[in-house]
């Protein structure tokens, strides 16, 4: 045997080696420090928090190796708001014992969480910013700290102390209360919030009545609570324990596959009948509503086919009838050009100027002229007159060649000739005065036709002569 | 009556993260059994001087 305090073995009057302490001694204490770990454990479970602070103090007064008071100390602590402490508490828990602590778990959720870390360590300050403030008589400044504490820290009993003193101070005692209470949420028996409460009369007499009521339901609560626990106990130990199946990891690869195909099966069912439905019925919906735009456009755009096909129908009417109109006109316009003429050689012919007579016919072809009479007097015209002004303008024609009149000269011959004297002499004079005027590709070209119509005239030396010098 | 001035000196300041270690070294780990083996030596000593 040896000592549970120190391990060293122990005596034969059972005392230790080292220490010298007794064992029944060192029993007592570590029973002693478990009895008041388990109160402790108790008022922890109905929220008496500051009765539960008090004993696992004591707890650890008489074994200040249980670990377990010191972790529900410190437990209790960070459910207060008081993280150092609660840090404090744990360090110190799993300096005594490394392995299997779940201090150790506490403390890595506080120092993992940087962010809530920083956010206490806010709080901290700000508190005791605030009751630095409370301290110098700054009361408005540290009620306005206290707020911002509580709104980060939302279980800090000291915060709502304090809060609950300033709101006292001033008289808002309605405030005090509700911070009061919250305080009295956290921890059911703070001491100074009980306190604050009965000043503030929100205990009174009745509420006295009921505290005192409290306790000793509480009391009762607790002998209750005993006793079920006891009979939980002894139940438990009394029945049967049920065996735990046995766990193993299936490490079988041909049973894994399988199971692989069968989870890909599954899913591909469920694929098959939830979703691919449901993107068809998307993709059909996109597709019809795409079709109604298209039919949409292409009636439109057949629409506007047809009326530009009706416009173009009408245009080309139009084009046709005004194609017809201009053609109308123009046969109208011969029509009168041919008129005009007859009625123009008629004046002439009454006249008894048959050279005016038969120049005013030149323009017009007996093709286009449809009256018989007017054909009857076309004729007589061109029998009656046109060789009387061929020999006129002829000799006019020679007149004017003499005078060296070569542009009235080409005139008169040209009548000559259109009344019918073509012979060598007109066009020899034609020619001549082409020439002699400066249109020598006319005078060529006379001098040409000349030469091959009449080779055997005297003048055709001379004109071939002529036609050398014009080329 | 609520005295502000008594009551506000009941309030302390709450040790920041910075001071922790600092906290943790001033706990007092000394138990019942700690001050027994310290009175228990003490004892011893006196007991050794008186034979002497």
């Amino acid at each position: 045997m040896n000592c549970l305090r120190c391990g060293a073995p122990l005596l034969i009057n059972e005392t230790c080696s080292e220490c010298g302490i007794s064992d029944a001694l060192m029993k007592k204490a570590v029973n002693t420090s478990n009895h008041y770990y388990n109160c402790a454990l108790d008022k922890a479970y109905i929220r008496d928090l500051s009765g539960a602070v008090q004993d696992l103090l004591y707890a650890l007064k008489y074994n200040k190796k249980n670990i377990d008071a010191r972790n529900l100390l410190g437990l209790i602590y960070y459910e207060m708001g008081d993280v150092v402490e609660a840090l404090s508490q744990w360090v110190i828990s799993v300096n005594y014992k490394e392995e299997d602590n779940v201090a150790s778990g506490y403390i890595n959720e506080v120092k993992n969480n940087p962010t809530r870390l920083e956010n206490t360590n806010q709080t901290i300050k700000k508190y005791n910013i605030a009751l630095n403030y409370a301290k110098q008589g700054n009361k408005d400044l540290a009620l306005i700290q206290i707020k911002k504490v509580l709104s980060i820290c939302p279980n800090f009993v000291k915060g709502y102390l304090l809060l609950a003193l300033l709101y006292m101070d001033i008289e808002q005692n309605d405030k005090a209360r509700k911070a009061l209470k919250r305080v009295l949420r956290i921890d059911h028996n703070n001491t100074l919030g009980v306190k604050y409460m009965q000043m503030l009369g929100g205990m009174g007499k009745n509420q006295n009545a009921t505290r005192d009521d409290e306790n000793s339901n509480e009391s009762s609560r607790e002998a209750i609570r005993r006793e079920s626990y006891q009979r939980i106990k002894s139940e438990a130990m009394d029945a049967p324990l049920r065996p735990v199946g046995n766990y193993k990891e299936n490490t079988n690869t041909k049973t894994n596959f399988i199971y692989l195909l069968i989870g890909l099966g599954l899913a591909m069912v469920i694929m098959w009948v939830l979703i691919i439905p449901n993107r068809v019925n998307n993709l059909d919906n996109k597709y019809k509503n795409l079709k109604v735009k298209y039919d949409d456009e292409i009636a439109r755009k057949n629409a506007a086919i047809e009326n530009l096909t009706a416009e173009n129908e009408t245009l080309a009417q139009e084009v046709s009838t005004l194609e017809g109109q201009a053609a109308g006109k123009e046969e109208s316009d011969a029509r009168v050009t041919v008129s005009q003429a007859l009625l123009e050689s008629s004046l002439y012919y009454q006249q008894g100027n048959k050279v005016e007579a038969a120049k005013a016919l030149l323009g017009i072809s007996r093709e286009s002229i449809t009256e018989e009479m007017e054909l009857d007097f076309f004729d007589t015209v061109q029998a009656e007159c046109n060789s009387f002004a061929a020999n006129e303008c002829y000799g006019l024609g020679i007149q004017a060649f003499e005078a060296q009149n070569y542009a009235e000269t080409i005139t008169q011959i040209s009548y000559a000739r259109s009344f019918g004297l073509v012979n060598a002499d007109t066009l020899y004079y034609l020619a001549r005065a082409y020439d002699l005027s400066g249109d020598i590709q006319k005078a060529k070209e006379s001098y040409e036709q000349f030469v091959s119509e009449f080779p055997e005239d005297a003048r055709t030396e001379e004109i071939n002569g002529y036609l050398s010098g014009a080329q | 009556m609520l005295n502000f001035e008594e009551e506000i000196r009941k309030f302390k300041p709450v040790a920041e993260l910075e001071q922790a270690e600092d906290a943790i070294y001033s706990n007092d780990l000394k138990d019942v059994t700690d001050i027994l083996a310290e009175m228990m030596k003490e004892l011893k000593e006196k007991q050794g001087n008186q034979k002497k």
